[in-house]
């Protein structure tokens, strides 16, 4: 079993963090994993790329993921100004999109309202919500490669006190909230 | 072997290094930030300021001053390390070469990121590959585990009394240092058999209040002859690195090859040849290949120098076909491994020196596959093919 998985991502959405929590969690549950973070000349706000590969055998490769299993999209307005054809191969992707609303993409589809989960439990930093690990949340229901507690106890390594807290709330709402919503 | 429960996370290459350089006791650290090393440095100073770590964590000036001073630790006889990147490591340049003349056995990392301009924050191998003529052991990790393993052994391999160089470990930059992967982690009392203290009194040590000179004018045949005494000590190394690798594989229970690391080589027709991260990727090239049942595998060298002459000869005499993939280029002449490796390719055997991947530009498992496939093909219609250097850029072998 190998899976490769996407992250598109605003620079400051904490897609890095995410996706390292995210292999963390995939190691602790007995797979390889690996987190490659796309960095280049972005900035907050700019689109970033991060790749996560969840594998049964150990990873050799090193090479950009071009032909995702799955895309996460951490914000819906991504989807305005980026080309999913790009990351359309010999394999259907199926989303995960962080959004209060269905979203056509044309593939197998499942959306949560990350957003509206950070600020509803208080996960605001600078005025931005912090949505990065209710999207783990979430995908642990839409991959079935992670349990919910396996994410929980990975979290206790990176956030402590009440952050902690609030972070295990968010990935437990979201991971309820997530629905599938394909529109093709 | 006892059986261990041994802990087992993802860690970015950066970690892995700092975790290396905590585990193997090192006392003295001095280093300047620069992308993509800079959390090297960050997370050792954290170590050090919570206590996690009994050493010196000295903030510098400049990379120039970061060598210095972790030159001038080691020479008191202390385990000292430093880090840093392309342009860092070329303003410490200079004194790279006083610390492997004067025989200092550090450990440096060198988080691989292109030399500008243009600028550029990405990988490649141009920038260790300055260390080449100076008397510094160059290694290249594959992966996380392998930086971490790396790290260990190169304060082993320095510390050797037939050795006493310095060791430069290259970590590729965001593919390496940034990228999380699953790594084990040995037990601390596993490292402490295998690393024991360093002998601070080896191959000298400088005290207070003590005279004593090194590096000073002298003359000129006794430049020549420690310059033949250090190539001793690199030839030295080859055992050294071996022995340091079967005493790593035997006490953590991890193992590489030594000098090489050979994939799928056995009865291979075609020989591909590299080094650093890309490695794994070509891995998957190779495997894909043998599926499709062509004859290859890959030679790859973890460590540059000392070179791996005789590996190099073994495996590659009787091949029918040698493809070198450069992630670095000589401009004016070819790439780097592509130039030292034709030195060992007999004239009838084909030959393709491919530079690819320059500025961190990515190149996948099948872009590789399709490289090899262009050569074999080469080979196959023609009976003989031979490029000393062919580019591989925008999906396009080409030569200029």
């Amino acid at each position: 079993m190998k899976i490769e998985i996407l992250f598109l991502s605003r620079g400051g959405q904490g897609a890095v963090t995410a996706s390292r929590i995210l292999a963390s969690t995939l190691v602790e549950e007995g797979l390889y994993a690996q987190a490659i973070p796309e960095f280049g000349a972005e900035r907050r706000g700019a689109v970033v790329k991060t790749y996560i590969r969840a594998s049964t055998q150990p990873i050799k490769t090193h090479e950009m993921i071009k032909n995702p299993d799955l895309i996460v999209v951490f914000s819906r307005g991504i989807l305005d100004i980026i080309d999913l054809k790009i990351f359309i191969g010999d394999k259907n992707p199926v989303f995960l999109i962080n959004s209060s609303t269905p979203v056509k993409t044309g593939f197998k589809t499942f959306v949560v309202d990350a957003t509206g989960i950070a600020i509803k439990t208080g996960l605001v930093v600078a005025g931005w919500p912090v949505i990065n690990t209710a999207l783990l949340g979430s995908l642990s229901k839409v991959t079935g490669l992670y349990r919910l507690e396996t994410l929980i106890k990975i979290l206790g390594v990176f956030f402590k006190g009440e952050l902690l807290e609030k972070n295990i709330e968010a990935v437990k709402k979201a991971y309820e909230q997530t629905h599938e919503a394909t529109q093709i | 072997m006892k059986s261990r429960e041994r802990i087992k996370t993802a860690m970015i290459g950066n970690h892995a290094v700092a975790q290396a350089v905590k585990m193997a006791r090192v006392k003295f650290i001095a280093a300047y930030p620069i992308t993509p090393q800079t959390i090297i440095v960050e997370r050792i100073a954290e170590m050090v300021e919570r206590g996690e770590m009994e050493a010196e964590f000295v903030n510098v000036e400049s990379e120039f001053a970061a060598l210095s001073t972790t030159m001038g630790a080691a020479m008191a006889g202390v385990r000292a390390f430093t880090a840093t990147s392309s342009h860092g490591l070329l303003y410490m340049y200079e004194l790279t070469w006083w610390t492997a003349g004067a025989r200092v056995p550090v450990v440096m990392a060198v988080v691989n990121r292109a030399i500008g301009p243009p600028w550029n924050i990405h990988t490649d191998h141009n920038d260790i590959l300055t260390l080449r003529d100076s008397g510094w052991i160059i290694a290249m990790a594959e992966n996380v585990q392998e930086t971490f393993d790396m790290t260990i052994q190169a304060f082993k391999i320095a510390e050797d009394p037939k050795v006493m160089l310095p060791v430069a470990i290259g970590l590729e930059g965001f593919i390496l240092s940034h990228t999380a992967e699953y790594i084990e982690l040995p037990d601390q009392w596993e490292i402490d058999q295998f690393l024991p203290p360093r002998d601070p009194d080896k191959p000298y040590r400088f005290r207070l209040g003590e005279k004593f000179s090194i590096g000073n004018l002298g003359e000129d045949a006794n430049h020549m002859m420690l310059k033949i005494a250090a190539m001793k000590a690199m030839y030295n190394a080859k055992k050294v690195i071996e022995e340091s690798d079967h005493l790593y594989e035997k006490i953590i229970g991890r193992g590489y090859g030594g000098l090489v690391e050979r994939y799928r080589l056995d009865d291979a027709k075609y020989v591909l040849l590299s080094t650093g991260a890309w490695s794994g990727t070509i891995k998957d090239a190779v495997d894909m290949l043998r599926d499709e049942g062509y004859s290859v595998g890959l030679l790859r060298l973890r460590f540059i120098r000392p070179f791996p002459t005789e590996e190099i000869l073994k495996t590659l005499s009787g091949s029918k076909g040698v493809i070198v993939f450069d992630r670095d280029i000589s401009l004016g002449k070819s790439g780097v491994l592509a130039t030292e490796v034709l030195d060992y390719v007999d004239r009838d055997i084909s030959f393709w020196g491919v530079v690819a991947g320059l500025g961190g530009v990515d190149v996948s498992s099948k872009e590789f596959a399709s490289i090899v496939k262009g050569f074999v093909g080469e080979v196959e219609r023609e009976g003989f093919t031979r490029r000393e250097t062919v580019y591989y850029l925008n999906n396009e072998v080409f030569e200029i």
